[in-house]
């Protein structure tokens, strides 16, 4: 695969009917709605976990952490994200939790523009940027901040 | 790439530097052996050369040193100073220390090493006497050292992609004077997939020191065999260049048989033919030749009996056992859920060929413990020499074998334990002369398997703990209330509660590092367990108890509403049904066989959502003397759990320590029965 065409290929995925896209290589596999195995005294935003390829990885609701409504939903898929996080050198894998996906897009970077609290429903420290896609806008979100486990840490305080 | 090499030569570099230091030891008992000095010059001089390559410039200059002053003691065969072993010991500990920080700047360390090495060799002018050292070195290798090698290259599929240059290593080999190369095909099969399609022999006589041949396999090793196959030149023999002639003309592989059949039957008659050219022969050199040739067959036979493995490669096959397990976990509910016979004969047979398939692969990720001796005995010989203490350590069953995570992980709490026993432990000879004991103080390591456990026990003959002793400080730090009955085994077990420093209280020398109580963490860590047992005069034995393997552990399976908990079956001493209404609410203790057991209830632990339902399970819990009860909503049975990690996300939990996934792909969640113990031991004890 060309590189430089995968750089700019973003998977776009719908939360609460805001459309959030993310690049594609950070995108492992989409995994059909299953139950999640709750794990006791968790945080608001970590649903559970779930298996995936023989490991035990985190379902993360991003809504939290994005303060956007967080109702319960009747249809979901597990976007499964590889995140490089703060404290480690390893990549590991996350789960999020979206309404659907609905396709790969190619956004040219000239055409992402610097996301302000006005353009943004989420704070602009979690995103790359936002997009213009004809009618609507679509908030680019940086998974590894928004996936953070410092993110964690803060939520379990509060 | 670099990055890659770098790593490997740093690896390289310690398992040589560790060769060394085990060397040096040695050279301690034995100050006359030769094979000692050898191969602290070899050492050495690897060491040198690929350093120059990496840019340790200290590093090389400081091997460089060495290497000259064990060339010069070589050709000398001078005994090796008590004293230059120490300062070289040194040298390998500032050699770590440069290659652990290349960033710190060494060259005030260096500099003083080198000063040091100067005085204690008694040259004050270490460097213009080197370049002479080095020559002698070099003729002394060159002298009569002819030997015969073979050498069998089975590089892998992926050499080209790890960037060695495949083309190089053979026309290196080929420029051998005399060499005999010949190359083969692999059948055409499946099984060397994973090597490259062909492989080569070689055959040759030279002078050059082992060293020089490993170096054309330098970023090939473990895909080169190298063997002495006569310390003389083979060549020489008519039979033998006829048998090798014949030999290929034949696809097959060399027949080592055969060659080595010739070098012995021409063993006395190769020497004379040796010896024409050795100036003085000896007796002793003659016995050494044949030796030497004896056990080169002899190593011949018994080689390739293990092949170095990347610690991953083990990791990912932990793995994929793992999966193997929830796979056949999953036939089984199949088998269960339709009801099939033929199914249930196969899912034995699956579970049979599984279970050891998994104990093989949980075999090969065991080392001996013997790995981590070096170190004790290094500690020991350093420690008591600043002590001014002998200190003779003995060791036993050292071949007992446990998972490296464990080994990795049970060095440093043992050389705490290690440390109090020179440092606490073993009286001074003053004292223990007054005491009518031996001067030289006695550490004993043993380890042994007991079931599916292994014991790890370090005994000191030195001066004990006191138990009124210990009994009187508890109080004074307010651990035990004045008349309070307690036994000398719960004594001794304060020891393992943080502040409560034994350091000063025996001995009254102050402790290093750690305390015992951070030992005692991280025995627990490894699910382990850890007592210690005195007698005033006698001496002091701490026993250790290890599982074999952290990833596989056989667990209860219980139910809390939706949530599945597991609980380690060897902590599990009975399961009983009974009303909630049974247990007293307030003081949340059950009277089990007429004894009060503290209760722990799951539900709330856990903060489980729903009713607590009125028919509870209670799970009697076992460590030590101590006994808990906890309540669950029903025990669903046995599980083989393999362990997985929640990964960093679940780094607060506090009650669950990891999950296992069931054979009907749900996950349970691994109860975290130590943290459990220790809430209720400090329960108990406040």
């Amino acid at each position: 695969m060309d590189n430089k065409a995968e750089n700019h290929s973003y998977l776009s995925f719908a939360i609460n009917e805001e459309i959030f896209a993310a690049k594609v290589h950070s995108v492992v596999e989409v995994l059909e709605q299953q139950p999640i195995t709750l794990i006791p005294k968790s945080p608001k935003h970590i649903r559970g976990v779930v298996s995936f390829r023989g490991e035990i990885i985190p379902v993360i609701d991003a809504r939290t952490i994005m303060n956007i409504p967080d109702e319960a939903l009747s249809n979901f898929v597990i976007i499964v994200f590889t995140v490089k996080n703060e404290n480690f050198d390893e990549r590991h894998s996350v789960g999020a939790i979206a309404d659907h996906v609905e396709n790969v897009i190619e956004i040219k970077p000239l055409d992402i523009e610097p996301a302000t609290d006005l353009n943004s429903i989420v704070d602009p420290k979690f995103t790359f940027g936002v997009f213009k896609d004809s009618s609507r806008f679509v908030t680019i979100l940086d998974t590894d901040k928004i996936f953070a486990i410092s993110n964690n840490k803060n939520q379990y305080d509060l | 790439m670099l990055e890659q090499f770098k790593q490997k030569y740093l690896e390289e570099v310690n398992d040589l530097l560790n060769e060394m230091e085990s060397a040096l030891l040695e050279l301690e008992h034995r100050p006359d052996s030769e094979d000692g000095v050898n191969k602290i010059f070899r050492v050495m001089h690897t060491i040198k050369g690929t350093s120059g390559m990496y840019d340790f410039k200290d590093v090389e200059k400081l091997t460089h040193q060495i290497e000259n002053v064990y060339g010069a003691i070589r050709d000398s065969r001078q005994p090796v100073g008590k004293n230059l072993i120490s300062t070289t010991l040194e040298g390998v500990d500032i050699i770590r220390q440069m290659l652990n920080m290349p960033d710190n700047d060494h060259t005030e360390q260096l500099n003083r090493f080198l000063e040091k090495l100067a005085v204690t060799t008694g040259s004050k002018e270490p460097e213009p006497s080197a370049p002479a050292a080095e020559t002698a070195a070099d003729d002394q290798e060159g002298q009569g050292g002819t030997a015969t090698y073979y050498v069998v290259f089975k590089p892998d599929a992926n050499i080209a992609s790890r960037g060695v240059n495949l083309t190089r290593i053979i026309e290196d080999l080929d420029r051998i004077p005399g060499v005999v190369v010949i190359p083969h095909n692999y059948p055409d099969s499946d099984e060397y997939a994973s090597k490259f399609f062909m492989y080569w022999e070689a055959i040759f006589a030279t002078d050059k020191p082992l060293a020089d041949i490993e170096e054309i396999f330098l970023f090939a090793n473990d895909e080169a065999q190298i063997t002495k196959i006569a310390p003389y030149d083979l060549f020489q023999l008519p039979e033998f260049v006829s048998e090798l002639q014949h030999q290929q003309q034949s696809d097959n592989d060399l027949n080592l048989d055969a060659i080595y059949a010739i070098a012995r039957e021409n063993k006395v008659k190769a020497l004379e033919t040796v010896t024409q050219f050795t100036p003085e022969p000896t007796a002793s050199n003659l016995a050494k030749e044949e030796s030497i040739i004896g056990r080169n067959i002899d190593a011949f036979e018994t080689k390739n009996t293990s092949i170095k493995v990347a610690a991953d490669k083990l990791d990912e096959l932990m793995n994929l056992v793992s999966d193997l397990v929830v796979t056949k976990a999953q036939v089984l509910a199949i088998a269960d859920k339709y009801n099939l016979p033929e199914l249930d004969n196969l899912y034995e047979k699956i579970d049979k060929l599984s279970n050891k398939f998994k104990d093989n692969a949980l075999s090969m990720r065991l080392l001996p413990i013997e790995s981590m001796m070096l170190r004790f005995e290094r500690l020991i010989r350093d420690l008591s020499k600043e002590l001014g203490k002998q200190i003779d350590f003995i060791t036993e069953g050292t071949d007992t074998e446990l998972d490296k995570t464990i080994i990795d992980n049970i060095a440093v709490p043992l050389m705490h334990i290690i440390r109090n026993s020179i440092d606490h432990g073993i009286e001074p000879v003053e004292r223990r002369r007054q005491l009518k004991k031996p001067d030289h103080g006695v550490i004993k390591f043993t380890a042994f398997y007991s079931g599916a456990n292994v014991f790890i026990q370090v005994q000191d003959d030195g001066a004990g703990m006191n138990p009124e002793y210990l009994k009187q400080k508890a109080i004074e730090k307010g651990f035990l209330k004045a008349g309070q009955p307690v036994t000398t085994r719960q004594l001794y077990d304060l020891v393992f509660r943080p502040g409560f420093s034994t350091a000063q209280t025996i001995t009254g020398i102050s402790g290093r590092g750690v305390g015992m109580d951070v030992v005692k963490q991280h025995i627990i860590k490894l699910r382990g367990e850890i007592e210690m047992d005195s007698e005033v005069n006698l001496g002091t034995i701490t026993t250790i108890k290890l599982p074999l393997t952290l990833s596989i552990v056989d667990s209860l399976l219980v139910a809390l509403g939706d949530t599945l908990l597991l609980i380690p079956l060897y902590l599990v001493d009975s399961c009983l049904q009974t009303s909630i209404n049974g247990i007293n609410p307030e003081k949340r203790i059950f009277i089990y066989n007429g004894d009060p057991l503290p209760v722990i209830n799951l539900r709330s632990l856990l903060e489980t959502r729903g009713e607590q339902p009125d028919n509870t399970a209670l799970i009697i819990v076992k460590y030590k003397e101590l006994r808990i009860c906890l309540t669950a909503d029903k025990v669903i049975g046995e599980h083989q759990a393999v362990l997985k990690s929640l990964g960093p996300y679940f780094a607060y939990q506090e009650y669950i320590s990891g999950a296992s996934i069931l054979g009907d792909g749900r996950i349970a969640l691994v109860l975290d029965t130590n943290k459990l113990i220790r809430l209720v031991e400090t329960n108990k004890n406040h």
